[in-house]
């Protein structure tokens, strides 16, 4: 039986088909009213399907959200740099979900310190990403993961 | 009116000529280095052509390459003090005459109007004129009424603007551009290098309402275009496009700011912009000055990468509104109704509640099959 990994990507990058969406594999593409559903096959019997949410202000996109985020491990946010718009963002997010999440920030390789390893921001929930690298945002989703269940033993201790 | 092309390294050298002896009956012209002057001499057809050269070296190449040019027009060397020898040898070469400055200005004066010759085309017809400003600037023409002792109107046009001056027996006594003072208005049409002009003499005593004479006005005149010109200089190129930047608030600005930058809202340049602009320049110079330090104007890079700057706020922002508008919607439907909200420390608690009633629950159980995922993407890495 095959198992579906589902992560609502809430983006705010320039060019999302460029810095995140050619950075995998995709093995589906598709537009839906409300998101659109890009799929990643790690193997013949698991999948993780990124959500990316529409941003429009209606009822039905409103509804997507409402309905994706509850029942996702974490969401990922995908900006190009944590400003004081993300931060609103972030805010209001954790006022209206209980959702854990995570942000994914396309890093650039002209800046020297960030070294090809993927690089944690003092905040733990930020991690970088290479979208030059294939399956560089795969690579940074099973760091997010290793966390995730990291954080959940230790609340759970 | 003869014209004199000054060729030399420095423009500065022909501003100098202009601001000096520009009450001359002369009209000097900037021919820029040798090579280009020697391109433009058979357009220009100079009267005379002044080498200016501090280095002698070169002004004798100069002069080598001018007469292998054969121009036919007479060339006068300038340079620093020479001595004696190297005097000679430039007056061998057919030098009309050498000027080693420093200068008497006087003396300058006097030499130059040694080549001025007799006007041959005095008569009545003489007055009665019309030409364009590239050929004869206001300066000139002021010069020529003066000369003449004439009574009459000197029209001037530049685009679609329009100025006229009127003379009393030689002397200006009143000027017209839009509703400027006299003066100012004189100054603006002074700064008019591109345009036409024509005369209309007559006999009639035109009121007087400026109070200085045609010297100081002149003298005025050129201290406004020498102010326009340094602060051109201190400005991007006149050709080159300038912007107002796209988010700038025009009704927080006052009505000559808000005027002139709506002329770059979709581009101009300075050029442009001063040849169709008919109020005083000196201070929309200086403000433009202000302008591209502050960010207000900016070049063709800039204000794309503004541009891209903003769209991408106006994204940002959308998601922020209607987020705002999720929650607002969300808030209002669910929130508990306190009889007793008072006091503020109460109202927030309320709130505060309100948020966590209204919190979408964390729904997610499948803990195990994260495991199964880690285990799988790490095989694949």
């Amino acid at each position: 039986m095959s198992q579906i990994l589902e992560i609502p990507v809430i983006h705010m990058l320039n060019d999302l088909d460029k810095e995140f969406i050619q950075s995998l594999q995709v093995s589906t593409d598709r537009s839906y009213r409300g998101f659109r559903h890009i799929e990643f096959e790690i193997d013949k019997e698991k999948s993780v399907y990124f959500y990316i949410l529409d941003k429009q202000e209606d009822y039905f996109t409103q509804s997507i959200w409402d309905r994706t985020i509850p029942r996702a491990p974490f969401t990922l946010f995908l900006v190009e740099e944590i400003n004081h718009t993300v931060q609103d963002l972030i805010t209001q997010y954790e006022r209206k979900y209980a959702t854990p999440y995570f942000i994914f920030i396309p890093f650039d390789k002209s800046v020297e310190d960030k070294s090809n390893d993927l690089a944690q921001e003092d905040n733990e929930s930020v991690f970088y990403f290479n979208s030059d690298e294939e399956n560089g945002v795969i690579k940074t989703l099973l760091s997010a993961l290793k966390q995730f269940t990291e954080r959940r033993e230790e609340v759970e201790k | 009116m003869r014209d004199f092309l000054i060729v030399s390294h420095n423009e500065d050298h022909f501003h100098l000529f202009n601001q000096h002896l520009g009450h001359l009956p002369v009209h000097f012209s900037w021919g820029g280095e040798l090579g280009d002057a020697l391109e433009n001499i058979p357009i220009e057809n100079p009267a005379i052509v002044l080498l200016i050269n501090e280095d002698f070296q070169e002004l004798t190449q100069w002069v080598d390459a001018y007469i292998v040019a054969e121009t036919e027009i007479p060339f006068i060397c300038c340079s620093g003090l020479l001595q004696k020898e190297k005097r000679l040898e430039l007056w061998k070469k057919g030098a009309a005459d050498l000027f080693c400055f420093p200068m008497n200005r006087k003396e300058l004066e006097y030499r130059l109007k040694s080549f001025l010759g007799t006007d041959t085309d005095k008569g009545p017809d003489r007055w009665e004129m019309r030409g364009r400003l590239e050929d004869l600037n206001l300066i000139d023409l002021i010069h020529s009424f003066e000369e003449g002792n004439k009574n009459g109107v000197l029209h001037l046009q530049k685009g679609a603007q329009r100025g006229r001056i009127e003379f009393n027996k030689g002397k200006i006594v009143n000027a017209r551009l839009a509703k400027r003072d006299p003066l100012e208005a004189i100054e603006v049409m002074a700064t008019w290098f591109y345009g036409r002009f024509w005369t209309q003499l007559d006999k009639e005593k035109h009121t007087k309402r400026i109070l200085l004479d045609n010297q100081q006005i002149i003298l005025e005149c050129l201290n406004h275009i020498n102010m326009q010109y340094r602060l051109l200089a201190r400005l991007p190129a006149e050709n080159k496009v300038l912007y107002a930047s796209p988010d700038l608030d025009y009704e927080e600005m006052g009505p000559t700011n808000r005027n002139v930058l709506l002329l770059f809202k979709e581009g101009n340049t300075i050029q442009k912009f001063l040849e169709n602009y008919s109020e005083k320049s000196i201070p929309v110079l200086e403000r433009m000055i202000q302008w591209i330090k502050d960010g207000w104007l900016l070049d063709k890079d800039a204000f794309e990468k503004k541009l891209k700057q903003l769209q991408k706020e106006k994204e940002e922002s959308g998601i922020r509104k209607m987020v705002n508008k999720i929650f607002t919607k969300s808030d209002k439907k669910s929130a508990p109704k306190h009889p007793d909200s008072g006091e503020s420390s109460k109202q927030f608690e309320e709130e505060e509640m309100a948020v966590s009633v209204t919190r979408r629950s964390y729904l997610f159980n499948q803990y195990s099959t994260l495991d199964d995922f880690i285990q799988a993407l790490e095989e694949l890495s």
